[in-house]
């Protein structure tokens, strides 16, 4: 037992010398996660890349954010439903819109947090920003950016068009 | 070689190395939690295809941090951020928090989330949401007490009856576990809710909650804690003698705690400042949070019921009425005092330790297209079973606390491209048949909400 304990103290002189022993552990495992993650910050390849390298598949109705194509449009809700629209991503809640002016019916594309987080109805007044196209004659798409709701407003995407809604999606707001 | 097998070389384990052992451990744990869970967010963030931050900011000036009849005030910043919201139907999120006092720092913590969620399509008008997290909350030396980790488990269900008709059901289960384990609980939320929207611009919605928070051992005392550090509490504790206390039944009765009479510490008064220096095992009146000695479980089920009637007012104005009542189904708090501090979380203090009622009052204006404001009045009726109301000497006055709050509070808020500005200011006045929680105050915030683009994501 004496000859253990003589070796074991020599182990530890040669590591704390300088630090003494709840230090040293406290450092090292303070050290090690941090090791990592800087490892895998420098040796993982940019996400943002890959990302925009990977081709991601949509479905045909659907589009992407132009900016070029930005509207406003007001009117009221007829319909709403949760709708597959990217594969291998979440159902979105699409609204249908009557718009004010040309009693057009468009389709709304909000986000796929919006169906848990804000309780909206049909017959509610919307203002709405975002990018539009025709994917067919007579069928209106818009990818909402903005929309102001029962006397609030809710930011879906920012200028560019890329999406701000925030994670714990299951909350109200 | 440990301290512990160091000390067995050595021919005994004793007390003291038992004690720092536990101490070291528990402060590795401290020390490796914080970059650990920092790394693993970032790592996390990283990763994910499609991610938010969003980074979050606000300053607030309390006059009452305390909440009690001798004011004391204080300024706190917090500052969060958060990820998540990806596209995906499985996503990861998370968020660390730093609430920072600046006079009673020792209620500073950081707080640090993660959690995986799952949205569940269920046809083209339902859908459900589960979501797994853990959470932990570290404080300050003082108040490290209030040291916890959460796990939360929560379930919902949300369908479109009609396209102006929402049934919702959601179900939250959460485990906390404190560094006091007097405090430690599992809590289970169920709430039912049924909302409509005429177009007469009128929404009316019915809420029905039940409540269940099991606390493990509420009443546990030993010559240490968990962590193997005695209380300061202990040392004015005075037992009866154990013997006496056995029943029949060979069974531990619960033994109420003694206390040094007017004068001593843990006497029930001073001020609030002297109070907080006894740290988080201590209520803010100088009562130890355990008043009783007896080891077993206590359960609290509480049932509430509540509506709202909201009205749009043209196009830009809304007016909304709630009220809601609560009921206890079942126990009491086990402990000697709610405390409810401004904007620091107090175990001693949730939906469950309370029962009676609530109103709401409030009005929300769209100002400009980018500027809305809102003005709210909302009334507390609230009595606690099992906390026994005290003059300001700490004598008990035999009734069950019961306190009535108004508060009327205002907000504005500012919605840019990608941050949000706002202010917001709050009176409250609370008066008690516990002349320590008859008080008054008020709080100035500001702070802004910026969502930082991450990566494009569809």
């Amino acid at each position: 037992m004496k000859k253990n304990n003589q070796k074991n103290v020599k182990t530890e002189t040669f590591f704390s010398d300088k630090i003494n022993r709840k230090g040293k552990t406290a450092v090292m495992k303070f050290i090690r996660p941090l090791l990592i993650f800087l490892i895998f910050v420098i040796m993982v390849p940019d996400q943002t890349t890959l990302a925009g390298q990977q081709t991601q598949t949509r479905k045909p109705d659907a589009h992407f954010y132009n900016i070029d194509r930005e509207t406003t449009i007001e009117g009221q809700v007829e319909d709403l439903r949760f709708e597959a629209r990217y594969e291998g991503k979440a159902h979105f809640l699409i609204l249908l819109v009557r718009e004010k002016n040309s009693s057009e019916l468009i389709e709304v594309e909000t986000a796929p947090a919006w169906f848990f987080q804000t309780d909206i109805h049909k017959g509610e007044k919307v203002r709405l920003v975002g990018s539009i196209s025709e994917e067919s004659p007579g069928k209106k798409v818009i990818m909402a950016r903005e929309i102001k709701i029962n006397n609030r407003t809710i930011t879906l995407r920012d200028r560019r068009g890329f999406p701000v809604w925030s994670g714990g999606r299951g909350r109200r707001r | 070689m440990n301290i512990l097998e160091k000390s067995k070389g050595k021919g005994k384990v004793t007390k003291k190395s038992l004690i720092e052992k536990k101490k070291f451990t528990f402060l590795n744990k401290k020390i490796i939690s914080i970059p650990t869970i920092l790394f693993i967010i970032c790592l996390i963030a990283d990763f994910a295809p499609a991610q938010t931050v969003q980074f979050s900011l606000a300053h607030n000036a309390v006059s009452n941090i305390f909440q009690s009849y001798q004011p004391l005030s204080d300024q706190l910043t917090n500052a969060g951020l958060s990820f998540g919201g990806d596209s995906s139907s499985l996503a990861l999120y998370g968020n660390l928090d730093i609430n920072y006092l600046y006079k009673y720092s020792g209620l500073s913590s950081f707080a640090g989330k993660l959690g995986v969620d799952l949205l569940v399509p269920v046809g083209a008008k339902s859908a459900f949401y589960l979501a797994l997290e853990g959470e932990a909350v570290l404080f300050r030396s003082l108040y490290d007490y209030f040291n916890h980790s959460t796990i939360r488990f929560i379930g919902n269900f949300k369908s479109y009856l009609s396209s102006s008709t929402i049934l919702r059901l959601d179900s939250e289960s959460r485990l906390n576990n404190y560094k006091y384990s007097i405090f430690d609980y599992l809590a289970e939320t169920l709430t039912l809710s049924l909302d409509n929207y005429f177009q007469s611009k009128t929404t009316i919605k019915f809420e029905a909650s039940y409540g269940f928070k099991l606390y493990f051992h509420p009443g546990i005392t030993t010559g240490t804690d968990s962590t193997g550090t005695t209380p300061a509490v202990m040392n004015y504790y005075i037992f009866s003698g154990i013997n006496s206390m056995l029943s029949t039944n060979n069974q531990y009765q619960p033994v109420p705690l003694a206390h040094n009479g007017p004068g001593g510490p843990g006497s029930g008064h001073h001020n609030p400042r002297d109070n907080y220096n006894m740290g988080g095992s201590y209520s803010i009146r100088g009562i130890p949070y355990q008043n009783v000695y007896y080891t077993g479980s206590k359960n609290i089920q509480v049932f509430s019921f509540g509506g709202l009637l909201a009205q749009g007012l043209g196009d830009n104005l809304g007016l909304s009425f709630s009220a809601a009542k609560q009921w206890y189904l079942k126990g009491e708090n086990p402990f000697s005092s709610s405390d409810e501090y401004f904007m620091v979380e107090n175990p001693t203090y949730d939906r469950f330790a309370w029962d009676g009622y609530s109103m709401q009052v409030k009005l929300t204006a769209v100002i400009t297209e980018k500027l809305t404001g809102e003005v709210q009045y909302d009334y507390y009726s609230r009595q606690f079973p099992g906390i026994t109301s005290m003059d300001l000497d700490g004598n008990s006055l035999g009734i069950t606390r019961k306190d009535k709050r108004h508060q009327v509070s205002t907000r504005l808020q500012l919605d840019l491209s990608r941050v949000s500005l706002f202010a917001s200011y709050a009176y409250l006045k609370n008066s008690s048949n516990d002349p320590w929680f008859n008080w008054s105050g008020s709080v100035f915030s500001a702070g802004l909400i910026w969502n930082l683009n991450v990566s494009a994501s569809r």
